[in-house]
């Protein structure tokens, strides 16, 4: 029986942003635009698949005691890395993609993903556990950008004009701040009905 | 006692296995990112002198400047890079003049300027106002009547230091390049 519950569960139930709270500084930063969101997306979703199969598979070497400088490790090493190797073989990939790579590093998503499952679980359900939450992470911060970038510039993935006096505030900090709070509160008026 | 070694030994190894892997990739990696970056700079020296074929550094002073040639050898003009101080960090440009000191291009490199405010320096449409000013033309219009730049809407802190900057540096390139470069051909007739 494969637990597809590890995949999904990201997705809605234990949503990274929206329930667990995780990675907001990041999210904040780059979801002004939707274009922005959808490239941190996809960056977090390839470290967190790359450092939570690290850990899973190392996780019976790493001292209980040292764990978590070991997790940093690995993470930044990752990141730095992936960093290289795109600025290397994708540069028009690593020029819409460059300046969200090292914020990644900050993200504590992927650090609490190491901490709270790849160092629990085997190397197969760890690959699960990260792309559901990856997937989760990329799918709120989108919708999150699209909400910002239609209502701050009334545009959405730069394309359209579709409001025709939009918001400044919507893409300054306080407009992320609002959002995230609105979407937070959507989802869990929605759990509570739907129980 | 016995496991401050033991977990001693696994960080030790962990940080040197991944130095080592650091240090690999880097030493892959960067001929290959020095060459992008390089190609890189040469595009957007083509983008803002696109009459010149061929660039040759020339250094006065402290500053490195390129100058541009056609393909019969004729002087078109002169790249320099350029950094001003932005809203939230440095704005790295290149700008392009021709023969009469007149902005032929700019371009914005790289910046950390506010998504959707000030990041719309780099935008085709504020950076167009540029093309054919001289230095008196550089001032934001609303604050002065001679200016002849519209600033960004909600970026006045950006639009400013796109457009001091560019004023600050066709300023020296009057004073070190231009005044100068004529004297240089009065001296070869």
């Amino acid at each position: 029986m494969i637990r597809w519950n590890e995949f999904t569960k990201g997705i809605v139930k234990e949503n990274p942003v929206l329930i667990l709270l995780l990675g907001l500084c990041p999210l904040l930063a780059v979801s002004a635009t939707a274009v922005n969101s959808l490239g941190m997306g996809i960056a977090v979703l390839f470290v967190l698949v790359g450092s939570n199969l690290v850990v899973s598979l190392f996780r019976k070497f790493i001292p209980d005691g040292v764990r978590i400088p070991v997790f940093i490790i690995i993470i930044s090493t990752f990141v730095t890395v992936t960093d290289y190797l795109m600025a290397a073989y994708y540069p028009p990939l690593h020029k819409s993609l460059g300046v969200f790579v090292p914020l990644i590093v900050v993200n504590c998503i992927i650090l609490g993903r190491a901490e709270v499952f790849a160092y629990r679980n085997n190397l197969f359900y760890s690959l699960l556990d990260a792309l559901g939450m990856g997937l989760g992470f990329t799918v709120v911060i989108t919708i999150i950008g699209m909400i910002r970038e239609l209502l701050g510039s009334g545009t959405v993935f730069g394309f359209g004009n579709f409001v025709s006096y939009p918001a400044l505030i919507m893409i300054l900090p306080p407009g992320g701040f609002i959002t995230i709070g609105f979407l937070i509160g959507a989802l869990n008026w929605y759990r509570q009905k739907y129980k | 006692m016995k496991n401050v070694f033991k977990t001693g030994f696994v960080l030790t190894a962990v940080c040197v296995i991944s130095a080592a892997i650091l240090s690999f990739v880097y030493q892959k990696t960067k001929p290959l990112i020095d060459q992008q970056r390089e190609k890189n700079i040469r595009i957007a020296q083509k983008e803002v002198l696109s009459q010149a074929v061929v660039f040759e550094p020339l250094k006065i002073g402290e500053k490195e400047l390129n100058i541009g040639y056609n393909d019969i050898g004729d002087r078109v003009g002169v790249v320099m890079n350029i950094s001003a101080k932005g809203y939230s960090g440095k704005i790295d440009m290149i700008i392009g003049l021709n023969n009469e000191a007149e902005i032929n291009g700019l371009k914005v490199l790289q910046h950390t300027e506010t998504p959707g405010l000030g990041a719309k320096i780099t935008q085709e449409s504020f950076l167009k106002q540029f093309v054919g000013k001289k230095n008196d033309d550089l001032m934001l219009s609303k604050k002065d009547s001679s200016g002849k730049i519209d600033a960004i809407t909600g970026a006045t802190i950006s639009s400013r230091a796109v457009t001091g900057e560019s004023k600050i540096c066709l300023n020296w390139l009057n004073e070190n390049y231009y005044l100068r470069k004529e004297d240089k051909d009065d001296q070869v007739e």
